[in-house]
C-alpha cells in the first residue's frame, strides 16, 4: 500500500511543470556555475582552486540548499495541502487507507521532490565538466565523490531539514499563505543567522546555528590551502557532522511531528458558517434608481477605493504581519552584527543606521515582492470574485493601478518600517542625533527606486503567467537574473541593468556623490516600467478567458488612442533616454564592457607593454597651483615639474601620461627642448594618445644630469552623466597621480593568471628580484622620482579650506577665492594630496620632550565630532612612540582631514586624508573591553607611522616592497596601540586583522588569492602578506628576539637608507638587519617568517597530568605534538618536516599555564610562561609551578604561524 | 433590447455554443438546460466575460464585443460560482462593489446598500463576514450585489443549485420582485424554477437552443402526446427501446415511464396533461 501511495506521490511530484521548470533552472545554474568563468558562486575559480575540487563542490551544494527554501514551499503545498486546495478532502480522506501511510507517503514524498530538484545543481555541475567551452585548466581529475558525498551531506539533509519545516507549518497552519511566509521568513533568518554568525568567535556557535550547514563547512575549510581545497574531501566528523547531524535530526522531529498534527478530515477550526436567519421583516425590494456616474472622476475614485482595498487588505492580512515581525527580527539583528556585536563598529550615526537596517533587506525584500505580486495579482481569482468584478464596468486600468499602486506602498511601508526601526534604535544606543534628512534621502534616494522597479517587474510578470506559482517562479528568476546574474555578463552595460538606479551610499558630509546618474537611470528604467504598466493594462487578465494566447487575440481592442499614445510617448521617452545615455557612456565617453576591457588590456599590453622598462628622467621639484570650484565642481591645475636627466645615457624619447580628460581640457604640455610627436595609427585604429600616454621627443636628445622644466595646465570639467569628476561639493580629495602628468606608460597588464592564461598571455612578469640594482635605484610611490622640492597654492570657494601636504606659508584671497600656499620644508615623496571642504577644525600640539613641538590639526565635517580628542589623543602617542622607538619626525607639522564617500586613510607628508566612514564615525569601544578594537586610534596610528616607513625612507619596487612600507607600519601602530591600550587589546586586534579574524587577515586572505603565495619577503601587492602576516611575524619576532633588540635593528634600518635617494632598500636589507640583531638560535626561525611559507602545528595530548611536587609546589606534566609543514609557492601543497631531507625540527614554543580559561582572554592572564626547544614530533614535558593551573596552552600569544589552535588548550584535572 | 446572433463558442474540441441566437425584452427569461448544455458560457458571453469565437451579442443595438462597458454599465450578475474576499462584511464587501458599478455619490450608495440588505434579509447579519455566511445566504447576497445600480440587464446564473427548498423559495421571490422592467436572465437545470417565475424561456442542449417560447406554448405543444404507464423496473428497458420515453419516476418500487406518442403507445399508458417537464425533455431530445 506504501509504495503504491508513494509511487503515485512521485508521479504527482514528477508530473508538475514547477518541477521541471526549477529542475531546469538548477541544472542549468549548475553547469554555468562550473563551465563559465565569469559566473561563480564561493571564490573565483581557475589553476589554483579548481572548479570541480573537493570543497568548492562542497560549498556549491550547500549554498544552493538556500534555493530550496522557495521551491519546497510550493512542493509541501502541492503535495500535503492539494487536498484542501483541491476541496477534496472529503473523498480523499474517507478512503480507507490509513493516516499514517497517507502523511507518510505525502512526505516522503516532497522530501523525494525537493531532494531530487536540488540534486540538478550537482548534475549540472558535473556535466559542466565536459562543456566544450570548459576552461581545462580549471578541472582537477575528476572524482565522483566529491559530487556524490556534498550531495548526500547537504543536498539530501538540506531538503529533508526545509521540506521538513514547511510540512509542518503546514500540518499545523493548514494555511498556504503561511507556508509561503515561512519561507521568506526562514531565508529572512537565515540571512541574519549569517550575519549573526559573522560576528561570533564561536567556530562551534557558527556551525550549529547554520541550519544549512554553510558556515560549518567554511568553519571547517576556510582555512585550507588551495591544494587541499582541490584534494581533500570534507571531513564528516567535527562540525559539519555534528550540524548535519543536529539539522538532519531536526528535520526528523519535525517530520514525525507533521505526523502527529496531521488532522484528518476537515479542519475542525474553521469558523462555522453563519446561517441563523433574520427575523426582521423582509422589506420588498424597491431599487431606487440611482445616478450611475461614468465620469473620469468616477473612475478615478474607483481606482482610489481599489487601491484602498488592495493595501488595506494586504496590509491587514495575517502574511503581511508576520513578514513585517520578521523584517523587524532581521533589522534588529542586522543592527546587533552591525553595531554591537563585533570587534570593531561604527557608531549608530543616522546614515549607517539607516544603511545598516535597509542594507539588510536586499534580498529578502526580493522574496517579499515575489511573493505580495503573486497575492496582489491573483487575489481576486483566488477570493472568487473575479467573475463579479469583471462584470463591473470599472476600467482594467483601475484595477491595475490599483494593484502596482497598493505593491509600491507595500514596499515604501516596509521602508517606513526600517527607517522607524532605525531612529528608535538609534536613540536607544546612543545620543547621536537623529537626523531626518538623511534617513529619507536614504531610504527614498538609495534604496526606494530599485526595490519599486522590481516590484514593477514582478507585477508584471505575474500578468503573463498562467498561475501564481509559476509566476512566482518566473517573477523570482528574472528578478535574480537581473540582481546578481546579468552584471557577471561580460558584454554588461549599465542600459541592460534594469532595477539599477545608482544613487549611491549618502555621505553626510558631500550628499550623495552624483545625482546625474540617479536622475537619468531613474528616468530611463521608470519609463521601461510605465511601459511595462501600460502593456499590463492591454493585457489585463478580465473574464474567464483569460489565457495569453486569447488576451493577445483581443489586444487589438484594447488599444485605445489614448493609451497608444502614452505608450508611444513612453516608448520615444525610453528610446530617447536611452540613446542619450548610450551617447554619454559610449560616444563621448568611452565605455567598455568588462570584456571589452579585459581585451583592451590584452592589446595594450601586446603593443606597448615593452615599453614599461624603459627608463625615465626624474622630478626634482614641483610646483603646482590648484584651484577648486566645488560648487561647480570643476578644478583648474597648473604646474611646472623640474625635470633632470638620471637615465644613465642621452635621452631621446619621454612618455607622458595624463589625466584622461579629453584634448580640449588639456590647456597645455609643453617638455622644454622636446615635441610631442602624435602617433600614426593606421586608420581608427588605437593608438598609445587613446590610452593617456603621449610621446614627447628630444631634439637634439637630452643630455645626462642636465635638467630641464615641464609646464601643464588642465582643465577638469564639470561632471555630467558618464564622466565623474574629482571635485565633490564639500570634501575633495584628489591626488597628484590623478591630476597631473607622470612619466612612462602606466601599467596596464591583467594580472590575474587564469585570464592572463585564456587570453594567450605569458605568465605575469613579477617584480624585480630584491638583489636587482637597476630596479632598487626606483622608489615604490613613483618611478620618475626620489624625493622632491613642493610648493602648492590651493585656492577653493569661500567657507572651504584647501589643504595640501607641506607647511602652510600663507593664507590669502584671490579673486574672490580662499588660498593657501604650502612649502615642504624638506624634499617630500612624489605623492601629494589636495583637499578643499568646510571644516571644523581641532588644534593641539605633540610637546616634544626632546626637540621642537609639533602643532596637530584635524579638520572635520562639523557634526563628526564623535572621537576628535580620541584621535588627537591618537597623534600625541604615536608621535611619542615613534620618536622614541624609531626616531624623530621629520615635518613642522601634522594634519588630519576627513573626506567622503571611501573606506581608507593616506598617509601623505604630514598630512593624512582620513575618509569619513572609518575613524571620525568609528566605535572605539571601552577602552578596558578586549573583545573590542579601536580602529579610530589605531588606524590614526598606523598612517602616522608612514611618516616613518614610507616616508623617512621609501622601499624600492621590487619584491617585498609593500613589507616594507605597511608590514614596518604595522609592527609601529601595534607597538603604540599596545603601549596606550595594553596587550590583551593588541592581542585582539591581531587577531582581527591579522590572523583570521577578517577578509584581510593571513589566514583567509591567502585562501582567495588566485595566484601563487610567495613568501613574506617576497610578497608584492598581496595585502594578506604586507599587512597581516608581516604585522603577526613581527609580533612573534619580537617576542622570540626581543621587542628592543628587534626594533633596535628596524630603528637602525630607518637610520641607513632614511632620507635618501638610491640605492632604496628591500626586504633583504631588513631581514639581514633582524639577523643581525637576533641571537644565533632565533636565525631558523627568521628563515621561515620570511623567507618560506611555514606553518606549525601544535597540539597537546590528553595526559595531561599535575601532582604536588616536593617543593610544595605542582608538576605538571603532558606531551606535546609539535610538527612544522613548509608550503609550495607554487600548488601550496604542504610538507612535514619530517618527510623532507636535511630539516630538522628545531622549534622554540611557549608554554602558558592559566588559572582561569584562557579563551576569554585570549591567552592573556599566564600564571607562568615558559618557552621550550622541542626537537621531537612528541615530547613529554614537565613544569614545576608554584601554584597550581587549571589550563596549559601551547604557544599561548600567537607567535608562531598556525591555524587550528583548539587542541593547543588542555583542561588540567 | 438584447440581441444574441449567431454565436459560436468552443473550447478546444468542444462545441459549447452552436450558432444560438436569442433576441430578449424585459422580463425574466429562464434559459433551461442539463449540465454541460453551454449555459454558463452563453451566459459569460452576456456578462463580457467571455469573447463568442463568431457571432454577435448587441445590447440596444451596441454590440457588446466592441464596447463591453455599455453593457457593464447596466449588467447585474451572478455568477454559478463565486466567492468573497475574505474578513470583509456584507456592507463594506457591497460598498466597494457600488464604486465600482459607478454610484459615485457616497448617501446615493448608502441607501442603496442599506436598501439592498433589507431587502434581501441580510441587514441583521450586515457586519459579519461574508465568507462566513451559509450558502442561502451568499445567494442573498449575490442578488443584492447583482442588484446594486439598479441594473437593466441581470443575469443569474443557476442560482438555486445547492440550496434547500426555502431557501430555493425565497431566492426565487427575490427575483421576481426585481423582475419589473428588467431583463433577467435566469440559467437553471431545474425546471420548477423556470416554471415558477418565467413569462418566457428557451431550452438549450448540446449548445443549442432547441426550444423557446413561453412556458405553455412549449406545453401546448405536446398536450395531448403524453402517456404514461407504471411498470416493473425491469420493464424499462425494453419500452426505451421502443418508444420515444421522456422520463422514468420511481413509485413506491415501480417506475412510471412517460412516453411522448402521437396515439397510445401500447396497452396500460394512459394518456396524461403534460407538464412542463415533459415539454423540456420532449424538445430536449428533439422529439417534437
Amino acid at each position: 500500500m506504501f509504495g503504491k501511495l508513494l509511487k503515485f506521490e512521485l508521479k504527482f511530484h514528477i508530473k508538475s511543470v514547477g518541477f521541471w521548470i526549477t529542475f531546469a533552472i538548477l541544472f542549468i545554474l549548475g553547469l554555468v556555475v562550473m563551465s563559465v568563468d565569469s559566473f561563480t558562486v564561493g571564490p573565483m575559480t581557475g589553476e589554483r582552486i579548481k572548479a570541480n575540487g573537493s570543497v568548492i563542490l562542497a560549498n556549491q551544494a550547500a549554498i544552493f540548499s538556500i534555493s530550496m527554501i522557495f521551491f519546497a514551499a510550493i512542493f509541501v503545498v502541492g503535495g500535503l495541502m492539494r487536498d484542501q486546495t483541491h476541496k477534496c478532502v472529503e473523498i480523499i480522506h474517507s478512503t480507507p487507507v490509513s493516516s499514517l501511510n497517507l502523511i507518510v507517503s505525502r512526505m516522503v514524498g516532497v522530501f523525494l521532490a525537493t531532494f531530487l530538484c536540488v540534486s540538478a545543481v550537482q548534475l549540472g555541475l558535473f556535466a559542466g565538466q565536459f562543456m566544450p567551452w570548459m576552461d581545462k585548466e580549471s578541472l582537477g581529475s575528476i572524482n565522483l565523490v566529491y559530487f556524490l558525498l556534498p550531495m548526500l551531506l547537504f543536498s539530501a539533509i538540506n531538503a529533508l531539514m526545509v521540506s521538513s519545516l514547511f510540512a509542518f507549518i503546514a500540518a499545523t497552519t493548514r494555511s498556504r499563505a503561511l507556508v509561503y511566509v515561512s519561507a521568506v521568513g526562514m531565508l529572512v533568518l537565515y540571512v541574519g543567522v549569517l550575519m549573526f554568525s559573522g560576528k561570533t568567535d564561536s567556530d562551534l556557535i557558527v556551525s550549529l546555528v547554520d541550519p544549512l550547514g554553510i558556515a560549518a563547512l567554511g568553519s571547517t575549510t576556510e582555512l585550507w590551502p588551495a591544494f587541499e581545497q582541490n584534494n581533500r574531501l570534507m571531513p564528516i566528523m567535527g562540525y559539519v557532522g555534528m550540524n548535519r547531524l543536529l539539522w538532519g535530526g531536526v528535520g526528523l522531529l519535525l517530520y514525525a511531528l507533521t505526523a502527529i498534527f496531521f488532522v484528518r478530515g476537515l479542519s475542525s477550526r474553521k469558523v462555522k458558517s453563519l446561517s441563523e436567519d433574520d427575523e426582521t421583516e423582509q422589506l420588498p425590494i424597491k431599487l431606487v434608481p440611482v445616478a450611475l456616474d461614468h465620469s473620469f472622476g468616477a473612475k478615478f475614485r474607483g481606482f482610489l477605493t481599489r487601491t484602498k482595498f488592495e493595501y488595506l487588505t494586504t496590509v491587514k492580512s495575517i502574511p503581511f504581519a508576520v513578514l513585517t515581525l520578521i523584517t523587524v527580527a532581521l533589522f534588529m539583528i542586522a543592527i546587533l552584527s552591525n553595531l554591537v556585536m563585533g570587534a570593531s563598529s561604527t557608531l549608530p550615526t543616522s546614515t549607517e543606521m539607516i544603511n545598516t537596517v535597509l542594507g539588510s533587506l536586499g534580498l529578502p525584500m526580493m522574496i517579499i515582492i515575489v511573493f505580495f505580486g503573486g497575492d496582489f495579482i491573483w487575489r481576486d481569482k483566488a477570493a472568487g470574485m473575479m467573475e463579479i468584478i469583471d462584470s463591473t464596468p470599472v476600467k482594467n486600468i483601475s484595477l491595475m493601478a490599483a494593484k502596482w499602486v497598493s505593491m509600491m506602498a507595500i514596499v515604501l511601508s516596509l521602508l517606513c518600517v526600517g527607517i522607524i526601526v532605525g531612529m528608535i534604535t538609534q536613540m536607544l544606543l546612543g545620543d547621536i542625533p537623529v537626523n531626518i534628512s538623511t534617513y529619507l534621502k536614504s531610504a527614498f534616494i538609495s534604496f526606494a527606486p530599485g526595490f519599486m522597479l522590481y516590484a514593477a517587474l514582478a507585477m508584471f510578470i505575474q500578468n503573463f503567467m498562467p498561475n501564481r506559482v509559476t509566476g512566482m517562479i518566473g517573477a523570482g528568476v528574472i528578478m535574480m537574473f537581473f540582481l546578481i546574474g546579468i552584471r557577471m555578463l561580460p558584454f554588461y552595460h549599465p542600459l541592460m541593468g534594469y532595477g539599477h538606479v545608482p544613487a549611491g551610499r549618502l555621505s553626510e558630509m558631500a550628499g550623495f556623490i552624483s545625482l546625474t546618474r540617479f536622475k537619468w537611470f531613474g528616468l530611463y528604467w521608470g519609463l521601461f516600467a510605465a511601459l511595462m504598466a501600460v502593456a499590463s493594462v492591454w493585457l489585463w487578465r478580465r473574464g474567464t478567458q483569460s489565457t495569453l494566447r486569447a488576451r493577445l487575440k483581443g489586444l487589438g481592442q484594447r488599444l485605445s488612442v489614448p493609451s497608444v499614445g502614452l505608450a508611444s510617448l513612453l516608448l520615444a521617452g525610453f528610446v530617447g533616454t536611452g540613446g542619450y545615455i548610450y551617447k554619454a557612456y559610449n560616444i563621448d565617453e568611452e565605455y567598455l564592457t568588462s570584456k571589452q576591457e579585459e581585451k583592451q588590456m590584452v592589446r595594450w599590453e601586446k603593443s606597448y607593454g615593452a615599453l614599461i622598462k624603459l627608463d625615465v628622467p626624474k622630478i626634482r621639484s614641483v610646483e603646482v597651483d590648484i584651484d577648486f570650484t566645488p560648487s561647480e565642481r570643476i578644478l583648474h591645475v597648473k604646474g611646472h615639474y623640474e625635470i633632470e636627466n638620471t637615465t644613465g645615457k642621452p635621452l631621446t624619447d619621454l612618455y607622458i601620461h595624463i589625466p584622461s580628460i579629453e584634448d580640449e581640457y588639456i590647456k597645455g604640455l609643453s617638455l622644454e627642448g622636446a615635441k610631442r610627436i602624435k602617433p600614426k595609427g593606421e586608420d581608427g585604429a588605437e593608438t598609445l594618445e587613446d590610452f593617456g600616454t603621449r610621446l614627447y621627443r628630444f631634439s637634439p636628445p637630452l643630455e645626462l644630469g642636465s635638467r630641464i622644466g615641464l609646464n601643464f595646465e588642465f582643465a577638469f570639467p564639470k561632471p555630467k552623466l558618464g564622466r565623474g569628476s574629482p571635485v565633490t561639493k564639500n570634501g575633495t580629495f584628489v591626488s597628484n597621480k590623478k591630476i597631473m602628468p607622470t612619466f612612462g606608460v602606466a601599467d596596464n597588464r591583467l594580472h590575474n593568471p587564469d585570464k592572463r592564461r585564456k587570453y594567450g598571455l605569458p605568465e605575469r612578469e613579477k617584480m624585480p628580484e630584491r638583489t636587482d640594482r637597476k630596479a632598487r635605484r626606483f622608489n615604490f610611490f613613483d618611478k620618475a622620482s626620489d624625493y622632491v622640492n613642493f610648493k602648492a597654492s590651493v585656492c577653493t570657494e569661500k567657507g572651504q579650506i584647501p589643504i595640501a601636504p607641506g607647511a602652510l606659508i600663507r593664507t590669502y584671497d584671490k579673486d574672490g577665492k580662499v588660498c593657501r600656499s604650502y612649502q615642504a620644508v624638506r624634499p617630500i615623496a612624489n605623492f601629494f594630496s589636495f583637499l578643499s571642504a568646510d571644516y571644523a577644525v581641532k588644534d593641539d600640539v605633540w610637546k616634544n620632550p626632546n626637540g621642537k613641538n609639533v602643532p596637530l590639526e584635524i579638520y572635520y565635517h562639523k557634526t563628526h565630532d564623535y572621537n576628535i580628542d580620541l584621535m588627537i589623543e591618537g597623534m600625541k602617542d604615536s608621535l611619542s612612540t615613534y620618536t622614541e622607538v624609531f626616531g624623530p619626525y621629520q615635518y613642522n607639522q601634522l594634519r588630519i582631514m576627513e573626506f567622503p564617500y571611501a573606506n581608507f586613510a593616506q598617509s601623505f607628508a604630514g598630512t593624512i586624508p582620513f575618509s569619513e566612514n572609518i575613524g571620525f564615525v568609528q566605535e572605539a569601544g571601552d577602552p578596558d573591553d578586549i573583545k573590542k578594537t579601536d580602529l579610530a586610534t589605531f588606524v590614526t596610528m598606523h598612517e602616522i607611522a608612514h611618516q616613518w616607513f614610507g616616508h623617512q625612507f621609501m622601499p624600492a619596487r621590487t619584491k617585498g616592497f609593500n613589507v616594507l612600507s605597511e608590514g614596518l607600519t604595522q609592527n609601529a601602530a601595534m607597538t603604540a596601540y599596545e603601549r596606550k591600550l595594553g596587550w590583551k587589546k593588541a592581542r585582539r586586534l591581531l587577531q582581527q586583522n591579522d590572523i583570521d579574524g577578517s577578509e584581510g587577515s593571513y589566514l583567509t586572505g591567502r585562501i582567495f588569492d588566485s595566484d601563487d603565495e610567495p613568501p613574506l619577503a617576497k610578497a608584492e601587492r598581496q595585502s594578506y602578506l604586507t599587512y597581516a602576516k608581516a604585522s603577526w611575524v613581527f609580533w612573534g619576532l619580537k617576542q622570540y628576539m626581543g621587542e628592543e633588540k628587534m626594533q633596535g635593528a628596524i630603528r637602525g634600518f630607518l637610520e641607513e637608507y632614511g632620507s635618501k635617494g638610491p640605492l632604496y632598500p628591500t626586504t633583504k636589507e631588513l631581514v639581514e638587519a633582524l639577523r643581525a640583531a637576533a641571537p644565533e638560535n632565533m636565525q631558523g626561525l627568521i628563515t621561515d617568517y620570511w623567507d618560506r611559507i611555514v606553518f606549525w602545528e601544535l597540539g597537546l595530548d590528553d595526559d595531561v597530568a599535575i601532582r604536588e611536587n616536593s617543593s610544595g609546589g605542582y608538576r605538571v606534566s603532558f606531551t606535546a605534538r609539535v610538527d612544522k609543514k613548509i608550503a609550495s609557492e607554487k600548488t601550496s601543497k604542504e610538507t612535514s618536516i619530517s618527510e623532507i631531507d636535511g630539516e630538522e625540527l628545531s622549534e622554540w614554543v611557549e608554554v602558558g599555564f592559566y588559572k582561569e580559561d584562557p579563551k576569554d582572554t585570549l591567552g592573556g592572564d599566564w600564571m607562568a610562561l615558559e618557552r621550550v626547544l622541542i626537537t621531537k614530533g612528541e615530547t613529554k614535558l614537565s613544569f614545576d609551578l608554584e601554584e597550581k593551573p587549571a589550563y596549559v596552552l601551547l604557544d599561548p600569544r600567537r607567535l608562531l604561524i598556525e591555524r587550528e589552535v583548539t587542541d593547543n588548550a588542555k583542561k588540567i584535572k | 433590447m438584447l440581441s444574441i446572433t449567431n454565436i459560436s463558442k468552443s473550447f478546444g474540441a468542444i462545441h459549447a455554443l452552436k450558432n444560438v441566437s436569442l433576441n430578449l425584452e424585459s422580463g425574466i427569461f429562464g434559459l433551461l438546460g442539463p449540465n454541460g448544455a453551454g449555459k454558463s458560457t452563453l451566459m459569460r458571453a452576456l456578462a463580457t466575460l467571455q469573447l463568442p469565437d463568431s457571432g454577435t451579442i448587441t445590447l440596444n443595438g451596441v454590440d457588446i464585443a466592441k464596447d463591453p462597458d455599455v453593457m457593464r454599465r447596466t449588467l447585474g450578475y451572478l455568477p454559478q460560482d463565486f466567492g468573497v474576499y475574505p474578513r470583509m462584511s456584507a456592507l463594506a464587501l457591497l460598498d466597494h462593489m457600488a464604486v465600482l458599478k459607478g454610484i459615485a455619490n457616497k448617501s446615493d450608495r448608502k441607501a442603496q446598500v442599506e436598501n439592498l440588505l433589507h431587502s434581501v434579509n441580510l441587514w441583521k447579519m450586515r457586519n459579519a463576514s461574508v465568507a462566513n455566511y451559509s450558502g442561502g445566504m451568499r445567494q442573498r447576497f449575490g442578488v443584492a450585489q447583482a442588484l446594486l445600480g439598479d441594473p437593466k440587464v441581470l443575469i443569474v446564473d443557476e442560482p438555486t443549485a445547492g440550496l434547500d427548498p426555502f431557501e430555493r423559495q425565497r431566492f426565487l421571490d427575490l427575483l421576481s420582485e426585481a423582475g419589473e422592467e428588467k431583463t433577467i436572465i435566469l440559467s437553471t437545470h431545474i425546471v420548477d424554477d423556470v416554471r415558477d417565475l418565467c413569462m418566457d424561456m428557451a431550452i438549450m442542449g448540446e449548445g443549442e437552443i432547441v426550444a423557446r417560447g413561453a412556458p405553455e406554448d412549449l406545453i401546448n405543444k405536446v398536450d395531448g402526446k403524453v402517456w404514461r404507464k407504471k411498470v416493473d423496473k425491469s420493464g424499462v428497458d425494453g419500452l426505451k427501446e421502443k418508444h420515444k420515453v421522456l422520463s422514468t419516476r420511481l413509485l413506491m418500487g415501480a417506475v412510471i415511464v412517460s412516453v411522448l406518442s402521437d396515439k397510445k403507445p401500447e396497452a396500460g399508458f394512459e394518456k396524461e396533461a403534460p407538464n412542463l417537464e415533459d415539454a423540456y425533455f420532449s424538445h430536449l431530445y428533439k422529439m417534437v
